[in-house]
């Protein structure tokens, strides 16, 4: 830690204050195709200060990213400043996290250039074709060591690693080729994953080159089992944050079901402490919070808020924290009974959305299944849209789930009714 | 006044100079770019009040890109820790040369590139600005931002909350190689107001911004944005549900900057001509358009948030004309995608921050006006929609499909606005139909540069966009 800092934080003696210092060594490969087209190196170091300033019953804070090197005056300066800053932004007052007992993440021993290394490795054993093949890709690999202290006395250092690989593939047939887009991010690089991933968008990419338009079907049932499960399901986890309780802006409230006369599966959503191979497996959140496995919405009922220091003490809340990693829990059927019947199945939108606050569904079809009962044709082009408020009244989960990153969910989520404009004219 | 240049910069050059020389004795080529930009942001709500002197651009560190034997690598810190410049060039050395050791050990081919030639080049600028940042006063912007955020909560029962926003960087770079020394200052803002309101237990958003370079004093524009905002908001809590279909549209300078960042912003980004990604490599000289299409993307395009002198490679600003009367003139490019190609680059070489690589980026994406008035453009629909208020795109160059989300439709029938309003709206679409309908275009033009711009779904920048009103065909949903 910034030893000059906290000698400046010492003599200036806020009502509060929060440090943290994150340092980054990462390590980054560029390809086109498979030649490199460059490397990089980053060694940095982030030093962010919170200052706390009480008047009366209210609470001031300012912040501020101070450069590793400034000098001491200019720390006392900044210092003083952020000091003055936080009398103009009073808030009700509240407790800054207090130092807890905190259950030890497994450390990371593996070094960065054997992790870089499985992610090399990894993306060029992908077995190409001559009409699949990897066009491009991006591999960045960090170590953040983050040392936490606050003026309760929480001090807390972890270190958290990081892997993020971004893959473009083409698959091509005469003179047409598609490409397909993916962002594969983890702790530590799971090989064997990341090959099957790469393999796995070339047959997405093989199979859009037969697409056709999509049809214009006005509502359908509509699944998904790709990451946009992840966007579904991370509307139930904004909704039940502390910010969005506070601030009125979410329908939820605990104790209420999500909605009545429902005909699918309840949502059972749970923060956890880890889940194998996140980037996000912390002791803490990032106030310092300890991090454990708690029940939010327990069989379509809240049962539990998270979410930081402030609007959680607002709200009464004692024990909660920032969601680090999550699951919903998945639901009656198998994957393969919810693959049945008439249904479209986007794969690949251009981006898919869930607005957390209106619960818009929104996202251009890049490459769907429509299923009609009987036969399997790969469609392009149109949208999907509708509103989580509605849709999640008959909303079904694979008993499966998957897991992407910090989110653990149901393999597959289908809609009774999305509206589908198709990309033909009717 | 103007943006004065970094002092610390300004100190730190002759330990930079010194580096980049004890560097050029083992490599072919080696450039330094470093940054000194200090922000402030404020942002009060009903509920929060925040003071953080952070934005999207704050930082301070330095890249070094060095090449050797065909192949390019960077090395980004921002902690010298009173280390000498041997000792961070022995350090950059160390880590560099580990990776090649693996890049050998796994049989790497590289993508040979020659060595960047440089025209010989001194600047050293320092823009215009009303303030600095550094130097708000934070007092009177909170009473102000708080006021507006209380008239905004006060001016409806149905409204939630009202966030007022506003964030302000001074930004400073020098960029050193064998040919370049180069300084610039300059200072960007932007604003916002958004409004959350509820009614019938649906919520509904409405956001309105403002940007431009300058400083804080930009933001005694946020009282227009609140009154446009409550407008907005109050407008979409009695909105219906599109019905999808085809429709004549007109787009607002908002909706139709949102498309040039989206069509032939991304579309044209000579990095991934380089990469065979993108469609508009084989359309240069042909028809991409009507005759009204005139786009022009650069930094010298606009005063907006990222009209800089130089880019982050050390590339002069531009001013590209990409498409001239329908018809795809070229693209915009980095300095090292343009070697590689066999051109010269267009300023258009940007990073996230000195951490990040730089890719071809965007600037100032802009349509040309028309000689339409709006009033004979909604007279000319039968059926139709008048689209406003943009919240997302993204981009499709290699397919040239689009999706522009947008906040509402105002219904056109029979040459006159209804009042009825359908929301939100989804518009897709294939870019050379989009473009190819525009049958007119509106004297009026108008720039945004509020928002961020990502690369896929990662390396952040700001950028601006805009254009006048323009009438064509879209697929709405």
């Amino acid at each position: 830690m910034n030893a000059i800092l906290l000698e400046e934080l010492k003599n200036l003696s806020p009502d509060g204050w929060e440090v943290t210092e994150t340092q980054t060594s990462a390590w980054e490969f560029y390809f086109i195709g498979h030649k490199l087209d460059q490397h990089r190196v980053r060694e940095v170091t982030h030093v962010n200060v919170r200052v706390f300033r009480k008047t009366d019953d209210m609470l001031g804070e300012a912040s501020a990213e101070l450069a590793p090197t400034l000098s001491q005056p200019e720390v006392k300066k900044a210092l003083e400043n952020l000091w003055y800053e936080a009398s103009l932004a009073p808030v009700p007052d509240y407790r800054l996290v207090q130092p807890a007992p905190m259950e030890a993440v497994e450390p990371v021993e593996e070094p960065i250039e054997v992790t870089a290394r499985r992610c090399l490795e990894a993306v060029a054993a992908a077995a190409e074709t001559a009409g699949e093949s990897v066009n491009s890709y991006e591999i960045f690999v960090k170590r953040d060591t983050e040392h936490l202290m606050n003026s309760e006395g929480v001090d807390v250092t972890q270190q958290i690693p990081g892997m993020m690989c971004e893959v473009v593939v083409n698959a091509r047939r005469g003179g047409h080729e598609i490409e397909i887009y993916r962002m594969i991010r983890g702790g530590l690089c799971d090989a064997p994953a990341l090959t099957k991933e790469v393999e796995a968008a070339m047959r997405v990419g093989k199979n859009r080159l037969t697409a056709l338009p999509t049809p214009v079907t006005g509502e359908m049932p509509v699944l998904l089992s790709t990451e946009a499960v992840v966007d579904v399901c991370r509307y139930f986890l904004n909704n039940v944050g502390a910010a969005y309780i506070y601030r009125k802006m979410s329908p939820f409230e605990i104790g209420r079901p999500l909605c009545e006369k429902a005909d699918g599966d309840a949502v059972t959503l749970r923060a956890l402490r880890t889940l194998p191979n996140s980037s996000q497996n912390r002791v803490c959140d990032d106030e310092g919070s300890p991090v454990h496995d708690v029940e939010l919405i327990k069989d379509g009922i809240p049962a539990h808020y998270w979410g930081g220091r402030m609007y959680a003490e607002w709200l009464g809340l004692s024990d909660a924290f920032r969601v680090t990693n999550w699951e919903v829990e998945g639901g009656a059927q198998s994957a393969a009974e919810l693959w049945q019947g008439p249904y479209l199945e986007p794969v690949e939108f251009s981006d898919f959305q869930v607005d957390a606050m209106t619960g818009d569904i929104f996202g251009e079809i890049r490459l769907a299944w429509y299923h009609d009962g009987t036969r399997m044709i790969p469609v392009t082009g149109g949208s999907l849209s509708g509103n989580m408020r509605e849709a999640m009244k008959q909303m079904r989960f694979s008993k499966e789930q998957k897991q992407y990153d910090c989110a653990r969910v149901p393999q597959v989520v289908r809609f009774e009714k999305l509206t589908v404009a198709g990309a033909m004219s009717s | 006044m103007k943006a004065p240049f970094s002092a610390w910069l300004q100190a730190l050059i002759p330990d930079l100079q010194k580096l980049r020389a004890i560097l050029q004795q083992d490599y072919d080529y080696v450039s330094i770019l470093s940054t000194d930009s200090p922000g402030l942001a404020v942002r009060i709500s009903q509920h929060a009040r925040s003071i953080a002197h952070r934005t999207m651009t704050t930082e301070r560190g330095t890249v070094i890109r060095v090449a050797k034997d065909g192949l390019y690598a960077e090395y980004a810190f921002n902690d010298p820790a009173g280390r000498t410049p041997e000792e961070i060039a022995a350090e950059a050395r160390t880590e560099l040369s580990a990776q090649l050791a693996l890049l050998k050990a796994v049989n790497a081919d590289v993508y040979d590139t020659p060595v960047l030639t440089e025209e010989p080049w001194e600047v050293f600028t320092e823009k215009e600005t009303g303030q600095l940042p550094e130097e708000a006063d934070l007092a009177a912007l909170v009473a102000q931002f708080a006021g507006l955020s209380d008239r905004g909560k006060a001016l409806s029962e149905d409204h939630l909350d009202c966030m007022v926003t506003g964030q302000s960087t001074h930004i400073s770079k020098v960029f050193l190689s064998d040919e370049k020394f180069l300084r610039q200052s300059y200072v960007y803002s932007e604003g916002s107001v958004g409004i959350i309101a509820m009614r019938d237990g649906a919520n509904k958003y409405g956001y309105q911004s403002l940007s431009g370079l300058g400083g804080p004093e930009l933001f005694a524009g946020l009282e227009e944005c609140l009154d446009k905002a409550a407008a907005q908001v109050q407008t979409l809590l009695s909105a219906e549900r599109m019905v999808p279909g085809e429709y004549d549209v007109i787009t607002s300078p908002e909706v139709t900057g949102l498309i040039a960042h989206e069509a032939f912003g991304h579309g044209v980004e000579m990095d991934m001509f380089v990469k065979n990604r993108a469609m508009g490599k084989d359309y240069i000289g042909k028809r991409v358009g009507s005759d009204l299409v005139t786009m022009h993307e650069g930094a010298l395009c606009a005063d907006n948030v990222t009209s800089y002198v130089f880019d982050d490679e050390g590339t002069p600003a531009g001013d590209v004309t990409e498409i001239k009367n329908g018809i795809l003139q070229t693209g915009i490019c980095d300095a090292l995608s343009a070697l590689r190609l066999g051109i010269a680059p267009t300023g258009n070489g940007k990073r996230e921050n000195f951490e990040h690589k730089a890719y071809t980026r965007m600037t100032n994406t802009l349509f040309d006006s028309g000689t339409d008035s709006l009033d004979d453009m909604i007279a000319s629909i039968g059926y139709g929609f008048l689209l406003e208020g943009m919240e997302s795109g993204m981009e499709d160059p290699k397919h040239w499909g689009i999706q522009c989300i947008v906040q509402m439709g105002r219904e056109i029938k029979d040459g006159k606005l209804t009042g009825r309003v359908f929301a939100p709206v989804i518009m897709t679409g294939y870019v050379p139909d989009l473009l190819g309908s525009i049958s007119m275009a509106s004297p009026h033009r108008e720039v945004f540069g509020a928002g961020g711009c990502g690369k896929g779904y990662k390396e952040w920048v700001k950028v601006s966009d805009g254009g006048p009103y323009l009438k064509t065909k879209a697929r709405l949903g």
